[in-house]
């Protein structure tokens, strides 16, 4: 097991949670115009990712984890220069994979500042 | 906002689109707006809330607004023009006031096409309840 991307949570936003409820997680590394880090987690000190996002990846924020199950082509591309990564919980079968999108087994709940984020490659 | 950094917003925006798309955004917040107007006119009578949208490419519009059917007035309007992250449901003073002469009030074509669809949503309502009425 390698850790290829580590972080750590700055804010959630006040609209970030219902995205939660909804099975949708939106993380943007800093700088985050306001409107977008009203819908994300926002954090800081990226280092990583050594390589794209694969299927049985583990993502852990704070003390829960989530297995990474599809990546879109974006999403690899989207964390290394934004920081950015949108999850898709345990979605629905018929969920269309965008291409910065990552679909994952299991949920997480809505994170606090100063959670570790941790994608964790097993495979 | 610079050039520089209203280019970055710019790519952060396309990024997002490109891993939720709008429809999930625009769905968050059409819910907190209806639940927001549902909560100040909550134990009114006679009251309706009903939507509608205007649709267009970039600049289309939803509405959600508060009729009070015995005054045939528009007593609380909120509206979203835009299609992008950064469109948020905002009071459209303009709109309130009675339904007759509404369009007159309004100067932008796709808000006037998302009125125009709230009230036929809401004539509907009334017809639909009219109706029920006949039967029983």
């Amino acid at each position: 097991m390698a850790t290829l991307f580590t972080s750590e949570v700055v804010s959630t936003g006040d609209d970030a949670g219902e995205m939660f409820d909804a099975g949708i997680a939106i993380f943007f590394g800093e700088p985050c115009p306001d409107a977008l880090a009203e819908v994300s987690v926002v954090h800081r000190g990226a280092v990583g990712p050594q390589r794209d996002p694969r299927a049985g990846d583990v993502l852990r924020v704070g003390d829960a984890e989530v297995t990474v199950a599809a990546v879109g082509h974006l999403a690899g591309e989207n964390l290394r220069s934004l920081g950015h990564l949108v999850l898709y919980m345990d979605p629905e079968e018929d969920q269309k994979l965008l291409p910065g999108a990552v679909t994952t087994v299991g949920r997480l709940p809505r994170p606090a500042a100063g959670d570790r984020i941790e994608l964790i490659g097993t495979v | 906002m610079g050039q520089s950094t209203g280019w970055f917003a710019l790519i952060l925006i396309v990024a997002l689109l490109l891993s939720v798309g709008t429809s999930i955004l625009q769905h968050l917040y059409y819910s907190r707006a209806a639940q927001r107007m549902t909560r100040a006119f909550a134990g009114e009578n006679d009251m309706f809330l009903v939507s509608g949208r205007g649709k267009g490419y970039l600049r289309g519009a939803v509405v959600l607004l508060v009729i009070d059917r015995k005054e045939r007035r528009i007593v609380a309007a909120e509206g979203m023009v835009g299609i992008t992250v950064f469109a948020r449901f905002r009071g459209r003073p303009e709109i309130i006031g009675p339904i007759k002469g509404v369009f007159d009030r309004i100067s932008e074509r796709k808000l006037r096409d998302a009125v125009q669809y709230a009230l036929d949503n809401y004539t509907s309502i009334l017809r639909a309840r009219a109706s029920r009425a006949a039967q029983g």
